[in-house]
């Protein structure tokens, strides 16, 4: 929970409406180029009753640290939440929505004079979603049936992935998903989430691509296959070394190591950086 | 996509795709984009619909295309100059279409005229088909009406269809042998009644000589018998006349012995009814007056509503009553009653008349 003194206060009445509301938030996170049709996507998010009741005790809290207890005041609110975007390909590759709502309200406050004021900045527990590659790939071939559905209310659903822990989303941000992917691509809507979204894109879009070519692929030999630290520990366990072994081994080699090495050559370099030798 | 990948974000996007596709290249990601640029241009993806189009139609694959098209454009050539002929085979088949329809069109017109006629004929046709029925309904009903009153006059006549055929025939044959049927059913009447009709006009020929004096004799018996007859229905109705009356005599006699008896039953009732108390009846006519009174105590009124014998006294007296005689109450009334049953005004002192039996009366009697 964030505490009240991290919103700011801006002189004058700094949004009037909604867009100038998420203008402003936006500007506050630090977000650029952000669509507000992003920001339309998260909409439902926010728990209206509880976010209210935060929202009513920050402005309180705000403007009697800043005005006095003596100062009464009148505000108009808007709450915007506001996406953050990361690629993590640890475990299973997926991307990481980072939601927080953002309180925007411009307030008439009374003290010996009256004065319009701004209040602007995030409140509450941000959520976050996470989309798994494989779940965002069932969702462009429309084969949601592919999960099992574990459990299920008005606003969530939590779908079973292989391999992972279970995934769990609002409804209305997989519909709206589902619907704008009839449409755009995914790198297209990675974009409307501005500068973070083109960083990510190029990641997004080539899990989806291996996941559309994984069937069709042959199996490479080791000597083409590219090197993953997870492939790597995994063919060194094969070897006979413990776990933990493996995992110093490939932690000492890693300085010499490269991502578009083969897993052949980067077994070679480890072993050799294991045994305490060095590349010629 | 709305911008291009650097070469750096394909390397990347190569290596995240491998991940999954570990035979997936740099090389395949950009043949990849290529297809998208490709697909972005309309007509790219024409020419691809042409060749496979041309190879499902003509079974040309596409490395025969060219010849293909070659040949093509060459049998378009050759069309293309049959196509004035043609166009001359078609405006005149135009042409002849256009009469063609016409025709058709005058055809349809005859058509449909003729249906109306059809239809109007058809029409009158129902009219004298209900007309002739109609007629044949009458008909029918007039010969069953003749056929009645052929079997009623048959009937009237007291006669039989075959009964008039036979007469016919019967009408026939005497013609034949020169006779007329008046003259046969007058002959007939002269024989009816007679059992054996020859024997007796051979008897009565030989008895009187002739059959005209037979005929006479027999009127004159009958005149006589017809005399004698009606004399003596005349003494039997004078006899009849006479028992009628003694008849009336005698019915009166009996009414009057009846009502005798019932005055004489209701007398014998009276006598015994009041025999009893006729000294009590002498001993009150010889009071000069007599009043019937009536006590109104109100306190006997109510111990009369529970018990007759309780209730009010009523007593008799040749005195205007002053009291009653039985409670001392002064209050009281006459006894109407009494008064109505004797015709008296109520009140009124009145004294009790019997009647007599006079010597007037009995000969009343006497004369009845």
């Amino acid at each position: 929970m964030r505490k009240g003194g991290q919103m700011k206060i801006l002189s004058g009445q700094q949004a009037d409406n909604q867009n100038e509301a998420v203008r402003l938030a936006l500007q506050i996170a630090g977000v650029e180029g952000m669509d507000t049709y992003i920001i339309d996507m998260f909409e439902a998010l926010p728990d209206n009753d509880k976010i209210n009741a935060e929202a009513d005790k920050i402005i309180g809290s705000t403007i009697r640290n800043r005005y006095g207890n003596k100062a009464t005041w009148w505000t108009e609110r808007w709450f915007v939440p506001v996406p953050k975007l990361h690629y993590d390909g640890k475990d299973i590759p997926q991307i990481i929505i980072e939601v927080d709502i953002y309180l925007v309200a411009a307030a008439v406050v009374r003290t010996q004079d009256s004065r319009l004021i701004t209040l602007a900045g995030a409140i509450g527990k941000p959520e976050t979603l996470t989309v798994p590659m494989v779940f965002l790939h069932a969702l462009l071939e429309e084969d949601m049936g592919r999960f099992a559905m574990v459990a299920r209310d008005a606003r969530y659903t939590t779908w079973e992935i292989p391999g992972s822990r279970p995934v769990r989303l609002p409804n209305d941000f997989v519909d709206e998903l589902s619907r704008r992917l009839k449409w755009q691509s995914v790198v297209s809507w990675l974009e409307e989430f501005g500068s973070q979204g083109r960083y990510v894109a190029p990641l997004v879009a080539g899990s989806l691509l291996g996941l559309a070519f994984r069937d069709s692929s042959q199996p490479l030999p080791a000597n083409k296959e590219m090197m993953t630290t997870d492939s790597l520990v995994s063919a060194l366990e094969s070897m006979a070394y413990q776990p933990a072994e493996a995992k110093e081994m490939v932690r000492s080699a890693a300085p010499r190591l490269r991502a578009d090495m083969t897993l052949e050559e980067a077994i070679r370099i480890t072993l050799q950086m294991g045994k305490g030798g060095d590349l010629q | 996509m709305s911008h291009e990948f650097t070469v750096e974000e394909i390397r990347d996007a190569a290596m995240t795709a491998r991940v999954y596709c570990p035979g997936f290249t740099e090389d395949m990601f950009e043949s990849l984009m290529d297809i998208e640029k490709h697909i972005a241009d309309s007509g790219y993806l024409k020419v691809i619909q042409g060749l496979l189009l041309l190879e499902e139609e003509k079974g040309i694959s596409c490395t025969e295309a060219l010849d293909a098209c070659k040949k093509l454009l060459e049998q378009k050539t050759r069309l293309e100059r049959e196509v004035p002929a043609l166009e001359k085979r078609v405006e005149s088949l135009i042409t002849q279409r256009k009469q063609t329809s016409i025709e058709l069109e005058q055809v349809k017109q005859d058509t449909t005229k003729a249906g109306q006629e059809l239809v109007q004929i058809r029409s009158q046709c129902t009219a004298v088909e209900k007309k002739m029925g109609t007629i044949n309904k009458k008909l029918e009903k007039e010969k069953h009406r003749i056929d009645n009153e052929v079997e009623e006059c048959y009937r009237q006549a007291n006669v039989t269809k075959e009964e008039v055929l036979t007469a016919g025939r019967v009408k026939a044959e005497v013609e034949s042998h020169g006779f007329t049927l008046e003259l046969m059913l007058g002959l007939s009447k002269e024989f009816a009644g007679h059992k054996n009709v020859r024997t007796e006009l051979a008897e009565a020929l030989k008895e009187h000589g002739s059959l005209n004096k037979h005929l006479d004799d027999l009127t004159a018996w009958g005149n006589k018998e017809k005399t004698r007859v009606m004399a003596e229905i005349n003494g039997l109705e004078s006899q009849k006349e006479t028992l009628i009356g003694e008849s009336v005599h005698f019915r009166n006699v009996l009414s009057q012995l009846q009502a005798d008896i019932k005055g004489e039953q209701e007398l014998r009732r009276f006598y015994y009814r009041y025999v009893a108390v006729s000294g009590l009846m002498e001993h009150l006519a010889s009071w000069n007056q007599v009043f019937f009174v009536c006590c109104t105590n109100p306190a006997f009124m109510i111990t009369g509503a529970f018990d007759a014998n309780s209730g009010n006294a009523r007593f008799w007296t040749d005195k205007p009553p002053s009291m009653c005689p039985q409670c001392g109450y002064r209050h009281l009334v006459y006894d109407e009653r009494v008064y109505h049953a004797l015709h008296w005004p109520v009140g009124l002192p009145g004294k009790l008349n019997l009647g007599e039996y006079n010597a007037q009366e009995q000969k009343k009697e006497g004369n009845n």
